[in-house]
């Protein structure tokens, strides 16, 4: 009967927090989990922001890049008989990732449309000199069938039981439109940098000489 | 221990009843019957797999071959470490990554074609590349979720099935994602995982 009474005033005593909380602390609460942006709701953002689907239809290749750390960007590539150009979509206000997980973090609901609204981006349209351009088509075909062997090698190794993948990399979308025909390639590879072409796919690495080739032209 | 019963007394030997009177039996049971081994009421509760003694001396080398997580070096382009857990959480293999700059960290796993396929992967974010898009850290950033590690792990489990937990090592603390409820914890502020903090009153995160 003692017993039971002192049970119930210690337990009575740590839930009025009289002894403070580390007294308390074997009650072995569990950590605090938070539910992160899904992969559909991040690419529909990207979408809305950098307005894939309002009026950019005309297009020949469109290149995107989701880093771990920097903003995202997205090229639209056009070629007509005369010339190369290039629009360009860049996140102002750092990695859209990280803003739309805090707004999710911080209570905010996993809506696009209401996240794409708080994501600002800087268009601009360049002309990119014709030598340029053509190198660019002309190192695609081969850029492409290194990829796919690539991707045979280290498919044949997974079924070995040895699988790779990148960690803290960029995640790089690419389509080539034709009409009547597309091709969409999603890669996971190197960080793009500003310093230098990364990636160990071809493909990655003739997306982001693109990438830097566009840079230079600013 | 002597039991006194109405119609005699009984002598527990290892657990079993003897009768040691004499009378008629009454008793609603087969007193040859070992008696149960009842279990302690004391709960049992797994240790996480991040306060077992040789991951969290796995973090201390992977934490050192990232120079103290960017720290050593603080003007130079920092390195990750990394390590993988293969087999099951209860009988495992730690696998030690190689090291690389951060941004080009490819890494080999156990696929679920191996014998001992990976289920948890360990990483270092270094200094300045722990949130907040590469500047310096403030308290508000968010050092666990980064697109690079949950995209990575999410497309395993979605393409295969098989269920990688990505621990996230940084100077604000470790944390884990799971793909398979898409949810990411804080499981340690600050460095104290690497001596094993916390380690007595947390658990893992369930799949519920």
């Amino acid at each position: 009967m003692n017993f039971r009474l002192t049970c119930c005033v210690l337990l009575l005593v740590c839930q009025l927090g009289l002894v403070g909380p580390r007294a308390c602390s074997w009650a072995q609460e569990a950590p605090k989990t938070y539910k992160v942006v899904s992969p559909a709701t991040y690419e529909n953002v990207l979408d809305i922001i950098f307005q894939r689907d309002e009026g950019n239809r005309d297009y020949d290749i469109v290149l995107r890049f989701e880093p771990s750390n920097a903003p995202e960007s997205q090229l639209y590539i056009k070629r007509t008989a005369t010339k190369t150009q290039v629009l360009e979509y860049t996140s102002v206000n750092g990695n859209v990732y990280g803003k739309i997980d805090n707004i999710l973090r911080n209570g905010g609901k996993e809506d696009a449309g209401e996240m794409a609204k708080q994501c600002q981006v800087r268009k601009r349209t360049l002309e990119v000199p014709t030598p340029r351009a053509n190198e660019w088509w002309s190192s695609l075909p081969d850029a492409m069938a290194a990829t796919v062997k690539l991707l045979q090698h280290r498919g044949a190794e997974a079924a070995r039981g040895v699988g790779t993948i990148p960690i803290d990399g960029t995640d790089y979308r690419f389509w080539y439109d034709q009409v009547g025909s597309n091709i969409y390639a999603r890669l996971m590879d190197q960080e793009i940098s500003s310093r230098e072409v990364t990636g160990e796919v071809e493909l990655v690495r003739w997306m982001n000489n693109v990438r830097c080739d566009v840079e230079k032209l600013k | 221990m002597v039991y006194q019963g109405p119609l005699g007394s009984y002598t527990y030997v290892d657990g079993v009843a003897q009768r040691s009177g004499t009378g008629i039996d009454l008793w609603p049971f087969d007193i040859s019957t070992p008696l149960p081994n009842l279990p302690p009421v004391v709960p049992i509760i797994p240790k996480p797999i991040y306060c077992q003694a040789d991951v969290i001396q796995a973090m201390d080398t992977a934490w050192a071959k990232s120079g103290n997580a960017g720290m050593s070096h603080p003007n130079s382009q920092p390195f990750e470490g990394a390590f993988n857990l293969n087999g099951t959480p209860s009988n495992y293999k730690i696998d030690p990554s190689y090291t690389n700059q951060v941004g080009k960290m490819t890494i080999r796993y156990s696929t679920l074609f191996s014998p001992t396929p990976t289920f948890a992967n360990f990483h270092v974010h270094p200094k300045g590349f722990d949130g907040n898009n590469g500047l310096p850290s403030t308290p508000k950033d968010s050092y666990e979720g980064k697109r690079g590690d949950t995209g990575a792990f999410d497309d395993i489990y979605a393409k295969t099935g098989q269920a990688i937990q990505v621990y996230v090592m940084s100077w604000k603390g470790l944390s884990v994602y799971d793909p398979v409820t898409g949810q990411s914890t804080p499981l340690v502020n600050g460095t104290g995982f690497l001596k094993g903090d916390e380690c007595s009153h947390q658990h893992l995160p369930s799949r519920s």
